[in-house]
C-alpha cells in the first residue's frame, strides 16, 4: 500500500466519521451539502463536484457546488434540459462518461459547453431513496478516463450521505412528506444566498468572503447556517454583529 | 414584511388576481379539495384576501385574523405547512390548538384544513388555504401537487405586487410563469434581492418585488438584471424603482 493511498483512506474515515457526527448532531442541510461537494473534490480526486435536488415541480436544482465553473455547467444542464446528471435523475442510476469528446450526439450542447469550460469526464450518481430517485451528484474531471470501481463506491456512499441528510433535517418533522422535505432543503439554500447579497452590499464584500462570515457566526456561535442566515434577511442580526463574532481564522471556502 | 400596500392589491378582476383564481380552481380540481383561497399577508398582521373560491373559504381565511389564531397565520409564522385532517377532533387536536377557530370553522363548513406558507427563501408574502367539507388527508402525490400550486401562487403574487400582472390574464399556470421559474432558482437572483434589500433599507419581500418590477418595467430578464446587480454595475433606486415598478400607483 502506497503513503498516497494510506492518506486517502485516513482522510476517507476521517470524512465519514465526520459526516456521521453530522448527521447525529444538530446540522444545517445546506452547510453540509456545501461541505459534501468539497470532500468529493478532496476523496474522489476529481476536478470538481456538484449536488442537485429535484423540487416540488420535479425540475432538478442546483443544490450546492464546489466551482463555479461547475455551477455554472450544471445550470446550463438544467435549463437546456440536456445532459448526463438530468439521465441520472430520470434513469435513478448512475452515468459515467470517460471521454464526452465521445458523446456529442448524445448531449451535444452541454458536452461542447463542458469541453470548453475544461471538463472532459463526467460521472453522475444518484440519490436515491426507495423508489424515489431526489437528485444526483455529479463529479467532473479534468482528464479523461474511466472511474475506478473503489472510488465510484464511495462516491456513492457520499451521494447516500446527502439523501440520509435530507430526512433527517431539523427544520422538517420527520412525518412530513418527502416532497416538503426537499423544499425545506431548497428553500435554505435560498435563504443563504438572500443573507450572502446582504452582507455583501452592507460590507461591500463579494459572495464567499460574505459567505464566510455567515458560516463563520455560525459555527462560533453553534447555530445552524440557515438560522443565521434568516436573521441576517430578517434583519435580527446585524452585519456588525456578525463580524463581531467571527473566528478569526475561518476556513475560506464559498 | 410587506407594508402599505396590501389594500389596493385585492383588486379581484385584475390580471394577477384571476391567474390567482386558476390556480385556486386548480387545487379545487386537481389536489383535490372543496375550495381554496390566497391570502396576502404582512409581518404586522395585515391580510387581504386576493382570492378565494368559495364563500367558505373566504370566511375561512377571514376567521384567523378576526380570532387572532387558525392555520392560515401558523403557516404564516411558523413558516411551514399546517395540516389539519379533521377539524372535528376537537379535544386533543385542532381543538386544543385554536380553541376559537375550529368550532367557528366547522360551523362554516369545513372538516378539513391545509394552509401553505407562499414562500421563497426567507421572503414570505402570503398563504394558501386549502379546505375539505369532510375529513380528509393529502397522500404523498395530493401533497406535492398542493406544494407545486404554491409556488405558482407565489410568483402570481409577485406579479401582482410587481405590477408585472400580464394584462391579458391568460397567464399559464405553467409556461408563462415556469419559464421565469429558471432565472428563479440561480443564486444571483436571491443575492440581488438581498442586495437590494440592504442598500434601500427595505424588508427582502419588498425588495424582491423590486428586482421582479424592475425587470418587467424595463423589459429585461430577471437574471440579467440579477447579474448586474451583483456585478454592481446596476443599484436599484428609489426613484427609478417606483416609477418604474409601478408599486405606489398600479396601474
Amino acid at each position: 500500500m502506497t503513503e498516497s493511498t494510506r492518506s486517502r483512506e485516513r482522510r476517507l474515515a476521517e470524512t465519514f466519521v465526520a459526516l456521521t457526527d453530522t448527521l447525529v448532531a444538530d446540522f444545517d442541510v445546506a452547510d453540509l451539502f456545501h461541505d459534501l461537494a468539497g470532500a468529493c473534490v478532496e476523496l474522489l480526486e476529481v476536478t470538481a463536484a456538484g449536488l442537485m435536488l429535484v423540487d416540488v415541480s420535479g425540475r432538478l436544482r442546483v443544490m450546492s457546488s464546489s466551482s463555479e465553473r461547475s455551477r455554472l455547467l450544471e445550470l446550463m444542464e438544467i435549463q437546456n434540459d440536456e445532459g448526463p446528471c438530468l439521465d441520472c435523475h430520470r434513469e435513478g442510476a448512475p452515468v459515467l462518461v470517460a471521454d464526452l469528446a465521445t458523446q456529442r450526439a448524445r448531449w451535444p450542447s452541454f458536452t461542447d459547453e463542458a469541453i470548453r469550460v475544461g471538463f472532459r469526464a463526467v460521472y453522475a450518481l444518484p440519490m436515491r431513496l426507495r423508489s424515489d430517485t431526489i437528485g444526483a451528484l455529479n463529479l467532473f474531471h479534468r482528464e479523461p478516463g474511466s472511474i475506478t470501481e473503489a472510488t465510484l463506491r464511495i462516491g456513492q456512499a457520499l451521494a447516500d450521505v446527502a439523501t440520509i441528510a435530507i430526512l433527517q433535517q431539523r427544520a422538517v418533522d420527520a412525518r412530513e412528506e418527502l416532497s416538503q422535505q426537499l423544499q425545506t432543503a431548497l428553500n435554505s439554500r435560498v435563504i443563504i444566498e438572500q443573507a450572502k447579497g446582504v452582507l455583501a452590499e452592507r460590507q461591500q464584500t463579494d459572495m464567499s468572503t460574505a459567505f464566510n462570515l455567515l458560516r463563520g457566526h455560525a459555527r462560533s456561535t453553534n447555530q445552524q447556517l440557515s438560522e443565521v442566515a434568516r436573521a441576517v434577511v430578517t434583519g435580527e442580526l446585524g452585519a456588525d454583529q456578525l463580524r463581531a463574532s467571527q473566528r478569526p481564522n475561518t476556513t475560506p471556502t464559498g | 414584511m410587506l407594508d402599505g400596500w396590501p389594500a389596493g392589491v385585492s383588486d379581484r378582476g385584475g390580471a394577477g388576481s384571476s391567474l390567482l383564481g386558476r390556480i385556486c380552481a386548480a387545487c379545487v380540481r386537481s389536489v383535490p379539495v372543496t375550495g381554496a383561497a390566497v391570502s396576502l399577508m404582512t409581518g404586522a398582521g395585515h391580510r387581504a384576501t386576493v382570492h378565494a373560491s368559495d364563500g367558505v373559504v373566504a370566511q375561512l381565511a377571514d376567521l384567523d385574523s378576526e380570532l387572532g389564531e387558525g392555520p392560515t397565520l401558523d403557516a404564516f409564522r411558523g413558516r411551514q405547512s399546517v395540516l389539519v385532517p379533521d377539524l372535528g377532533d376537537l379535544g386533543a387536536g385542532a381543538g386544543a390548538r385554536w380553541p376559537a377557530f375550529a368550532p367557528a370553522a366547522q360551523a362554516a363548513g369545513a372538516r378539513a384544513l391545509f394552509a401553505f406558507p407562499l414562500q421563497l427563501g426567507a421572503a414570505e408574502l402570503g398563504v394558501l388555504l386549502l379546505y375539505c367539507d369532510r375529513a380528509a388527508t393529502l397522500d404523498a402525490a395530493q401533497h406535492a401537487r398542493a406544494l407545486r400550486l404554491a409556488g405558482a401562487a407565489f410568483l402570481a403574487l409577485l406579479d401582482l405586487l410587481s405590477g408585472s400582472a400580464t394584462t391579458s390574464g391568460d397567464g399559464d399556470l405553467n409556461g408563462h410563469r415556469m419559464g421565469e421559474n429558471g432565472a428563479f432558482s440561480r443564486a444571483e437572483v436571491y443575492q440581488a434581492a438581498g442586495m437590494v434589500m440592504a442598500h434601500l433599507g427595505v424588508s427582502i419581500e419588498e425588495a424582491t418585488v423590486r428586482l421582479h418590477g424592475y425587470a418587467f418595467a424595463n423589459g429585461r430578464p430577471l437574471i440579467d438584471v440579477a447579474r448586474d446587480i451583483v456585478g454592481r454595475t446596476l443599484r436599484l433606486d428609489d426613484d427609478n424603482d417606483e416609477q418604474q415598478s409601478g408599486m405606489e400607483e398600479r396601474p
